[in-house]
């Protein structure tokens, strides 16, 4: 049953996404999302009276979405500010909960990265992605994002087997989408066998570099409104049935245990299930947070559709591929597709969307009816989700 | 060490201190008797603000590991043996393994702590295999 002033999604944009993007900022890239969402919602910008949007600037305080005011050229009802609420599923649900309560009518999510993503020290993209976070009792023993998702990956091996074999075999499916999307990144770069990705050099073990996520430029943005509005706009909405958020504690700064973060998100699903009124198993099309091969399998138990330790047999034998139970990241995920700081986890919304319009063409998911999008995971102590529905 | 250097504060000026002395130090609550780790302003267990530092016996096992082979800032020394140690303590930390071959690691193996001197100012707690 619907929900009075029900949130949806109306419109959604991503730029060019590319290993780098020469000439362009973050700004540009943001602004070239938001008006590109807009424009896809069949609204102008002075429709729109809620923004979640980075603020890379010049200009402006950085960060602060109010300075959106100046471009939308009207006075906003809503901002919400911080780096992790002006993308991904986090953002969208903030806004959503704000559209719903009567605090704006029609809202902006979206962000967009250029430039390096790897430090001010590192120009020649061989370092891992640290945390940025300056975090005193990680970094002096060479943490990094990769290394703390690592950890959970080996701990799950450890206590149920789950082999470099099953990661590289989740791998090589990812990728091997994003092989066959023009938007992809790595287009056309494969294919790819789960032997590429043991013979590809480790980063962090187990994991080896073609089981991390990219580090690219690009920026993307969405359209939340109600449902009311949207039966006058040109797309079909995409409803958001339910959500739900776990924090286990702020991230990477305490090591992620197995034994916590197994059950990261058991919670969070719980929530968002209940009210969507849908089960794991009803789900079309899965966009399931991929920083790394590992979190894919565990993200696979903790929604219940196989029993712990499972997850590394389930994910194989074509289950994630278009046409299997669990359609998985069939834009090439954030391993082949995507990874730009903040836009991949909206990116993960906007392939959601995509896929219940219809049109996604050769990756279409025939008659996707529910998507589900997730965001990030154990290594990083913290996860959220949602559902997402087509009327 | 370049960008990887902790920044020290007033909070964890002690625990630094005494890894420069060769001693492990914990957070230990007066109110609940538990220990913590990271140091905070209050114990994680029971929210008391009232804790003291004590020695740790500086003994552990392994919980999990990486070795890591893409350094995280220029000049970081890979591969190098990325930990988390459990502490006889009951508390968790990350640490380096160093001493010890990685196909000779394995989770649950004991460990004892080691110091090593990176800096004037800064000397990290690693560990060995006991």
């Amino acid at each position: 049953m619907p929900r009075r002033r029900q949130p949806a999604i109306v419109g959604v944009y991503l730029t060019r996404q590319a290993r780098s993007l020469p000439g362009r900022t973050s700004h540009d890239l943001v602004i070239e999302a938001v008006k590109g969402a807009i424009a896809d919602a069949g609204l102008s910008p002075r429709d729109v009276d809620g923004a979640a949007v980075d603020w890379p600037g010049p200009g402006g305080a950085p960060g602060d979405s109010a300075n959106w005011a100046m471009y939308l050229q009207q006075p906003l009802s809503w901002v919400d500010s911080h780096f992790m609420d002006t993308a991904g599923v986090r953002g969208v649900l903030k806004a959503a909960a704000a559209v719903e309560a009567g605090l704006c009518e029609i809202v902006v999510v979206g962000s967009g990265r250029a430039g390096s993503l790897v430090g001010p020290t590192n120009t020649g993209g061989g370092a891992a992605v640290g945390t940025g976070m300056g975090l005193e009792f990680a970094d002096p023993f060479g943490s990094s994002v990769m290394a703390q998702f690592a950890l959970v990956a080996r701990r799950h091996m450890h206590e149920f087997g789950t082999t470099p074999e099953q990661l590289a075999g989740v791998s090589a499916t990812i990728r091997n989408h994003g092989h066959t999307n023009p938007e992809a990144v790595m287009f056309g770069a494969g294919p790819f066998t789960a032997a590429d990705v043991l013979r590809s050099p480790l980063v962090a073990s187990p994991l080896h570099r073609l089981d991390c996520c990219l580090v690219n430029e690009g920026g993307c943005a969405l359209v939340i409104t109600t449902l009311e509005r949207a039966r006058d706009l040109p797309h079909a909405p995409a409803v958001i049935l339910g959500g739900g958020m776990e924090f286990m504690r702020g991230n990477y700064a305490n090591p992620p245990l197995y034994r916590e973060m197994r059950l990261l998100g058991t919670r969070a699903a719980q929530r968002m299930f209940g009210q969507a009124q849908v089960t794991a198993r009803d789900i079309d099309v899965f966009q399931i947070y991929d920083p790394c091969s590992f979190e894919v399998i565990r993200q696979f138990e903790m929604l219940g559709l196989c029993a712990e330790g499972d997850g590394g047999a389930f994910v194989q034998n074509g289950r994630l591929d278009l046409g299997g139970d669990c359609p998985t990241n069939l834009d090439g995920g954030m391993m082949a597709g995507s990874w730009t700081g903040t836009g991949q986890l909206t990116l993960k919304v906007i392939e959601g969307v995509r896929q219940l319009r219809g049109g996604c063409g050769a990756r279409q998911v025939a008659d996707a009816r529910l998507a589900l999008s997730t965001n990030a995971g154990s290594g990083t102590s913290h996860i959220e989700m949602m559902v997402m529905g087509k009327l | 060490m370049a960008g990887m250097e902790p920044a020290v504060t007033e909070l964890t000026r002690p625990w630094w201190d005494a890894c420069r002395e060769g001693v492990l130090l914990l957070p230990k609550c007066r109110a609940c008797g538990r220990h913590f780790f990271r140091p905070e302003l209050a114990c994680t267990h029971c929210f008391s603000l009232d804790w003291e530092w004590v020695e740790a016996t500086g003994r552990g096992t392994l919980y999990s590991y990486t070795e890591i082979h893409r350094a995280p800032v220029p000049g970081f020394k890979t591969p190098a043996v990325f930990a988390i140690v459990e502490l006889e303590e009951g508390v968790t930390m990350f640490s380096n393994v160093v001493d010890c071959a990685a196909e000779q690691l394995r989770i649950g193996m004991a460990l004892q702590v080691v110091f090593e001197p990176v800096s004037a100012d800064i000397t990290l707690p690693k560990f060995k295999p006991a």
